[in-house]
């Protein structure tokens, strides 16, 4: 009874996610057909009552622990892929410092201002504690955000889009000088160029800015940025699935997956004709 | 807003739901209801992306995930009433003799409660004229 709960629950979040013609089929097909056929096991494996076996579970801390093991794994995943806070924490921290009217001295570094006549002899300064944070920040969000750029027709290998350069570019100049230039407004520069970037690098991974002439939607769809099928759709929005849920399942099913479908069609004939060789015996042949 | 990722995290919830569920449960049945559920997370998951990637792949490959888990289903339950025939027990844990070599067998700690015996059936005398037997001539 619970199961059939579970498969009516499962189908209604069918129906939100637009699949009604499958929220139809997984309650017939599940809580129909599998749950009728279990009832004949059921009645045909009685047992005297209800025995002690069913209330034993075998080794269940270690089931949960696994269980639990597997979801930790899945959630953190997911989490790292689709959690953004960490990047907008960033981008904020860097604009933050390029606002400020002086730059907080926990940043600079306590060695002077760099030399900068003979930069390469010179050794680098000594970073502060904020400082490095702030740095190692700015480096896990430009890793979450960093697009290689898609391959151009001529180019044969991916390369890093030209802003992560330059943002690369612009957070080891902070971190060799010891947040100490000439003047503080570099400082501020480099900062306000981070941001900008981060915060431009994390719309073209959302899909609401272009990247040189295609959109990568987060949902992995690459498509030319011109091309707009609904210019009153936000960008990154997905597409709406077509109303005529059963005849487009159908016309995807026989147009793109026709193999499938006959493979499918063969495995339940094979399926049905095993289940019944295998049970079908009358009780005297059997063994 | 339910976004994608809300999606996915219930999809993983019942596919480690049922997965503890087989891993700890006895009863055959109920080892297998726990299985279709983490075939149902899967589904769950599919669908999720088919609506989120704007083309229905997905919902297509979920049905084919029913057609197999319906087959599925009716050789596990046939092969359930095979092994029932056998011992007479839904037990999965009488079937120890499968096991890998190497491994221990899986005992209870405690033996399980006895079974009520079954009141075997009144039997009653014949009527009418008892055929002759042995030792009985023909009253």
């Amino acid at each position: 009874m619970h199961f059939a709960l579970v498969v009516l629950s499962t189908c209604g979040l069918f129906l939100l996610l637009g699949a009604p013609f499958l929220s139809a089929a997984t309650v017939i097909i599940y809580a129909g057909a599998i749950i009728v056929t279990f009832l004949f096991v059921i009645m045909l494996s009685q047992q005297a009552g209800p025995s002690g076996a069913d209330l034993r579970t075998r080794e269940p801390a270690l089931a949960t622990a696994t269980g639990f093991v597997l979801l930790a794994t899945l959630l953190v995943g997911l989490q790292r892929v689709y959690d953004w806070r960490t990047v907008d924490a960033a981008i904020g921290h860097a604009a933050e410092l390029a606002r400020a009217e002086k730059i907080d001295p926990d940043y600079l570094s306590p060695a002077g201002p760099l030399d900068m006549n003979n930069v390469g002899t010179q050794p680098a300064p000594p970073l502060t504690d904020k400082a490095r944070r702030f740095l190692d920040e700015m480096r896990a969000a430009l890793d979450r955000v960093r697009v290689a750029a898609p391959r151009g027709r001529d180019d044969r290998r991916l390369a890093d889009h030209r802003l992560v350069l330059d943002t690369e570019a612009a957070i080891n100049g902070l971190e060799v000088s010891g947040f100490r230039f000439r003047d503080e407004d570099e400082v501020r520069t480099d900062a306000q160029k981070i941001a900008d970037n981060l915060g431009r690098l994390k719309a073209v991974r959302d899909g609401s800015a272009a990247f040189d002439d295609v959109v990568v939607s987060p949902y992995g769809v690459v498509q030319p940025a011109t091309s707009r099928e609904d210019p009153g759709r936000e960008p990154n929005e997905p597409r709406p699935l077509p109303a005529a849920n059963v005849a487009a399942v159908g016309r995807t099913l026989f147009a793109d997956h026709l193999l499938a479908v006959e493979l499918a069609g063969t495995l339940l004939l094979v399926a049905t004709v095993g289940a019944i060789a295998i049970a079908g015996g009358r009780r005297e042949k059997a063994a | 807003m339910i976004t994608l990722p809300h999606y996915l995290a219930i999809g993983a919830i019942l596919f480690t739901l049922g997965l503890i569920g087989f891993l700890s449960r006895r009863n055959l049945i109920v080892m297998f209801l726990s299985a279709e559920l983490m075939l149902q997370g899967v589904a769950l998951n599919l669908v999720a992306f088919s609506r989120f990637h704007g083309n229905l792949h997905g919902q297509v490959f979920t049905l084919f995930v029913i057609a197999v888990a319906a087959c599925e289903a009716g050789i596990a339950l046939a092969l359930f009433l095979m092994l029932y025939r056998r011992k007479r027990s839904l037990d999965v844990s009488v079937w120890q003799a499968l096991r890998e070599p190497g491994l221990e067998e899986m005992t209870d700690l405690e033996p399980l409660p006895a079974e009520a015996k079954e009141e075997p059936l009144p039997q009653l005398s014949p009527a009418g004229i008892e055929p002759a037997r042995e030792g009985r001539p023909y009253v």
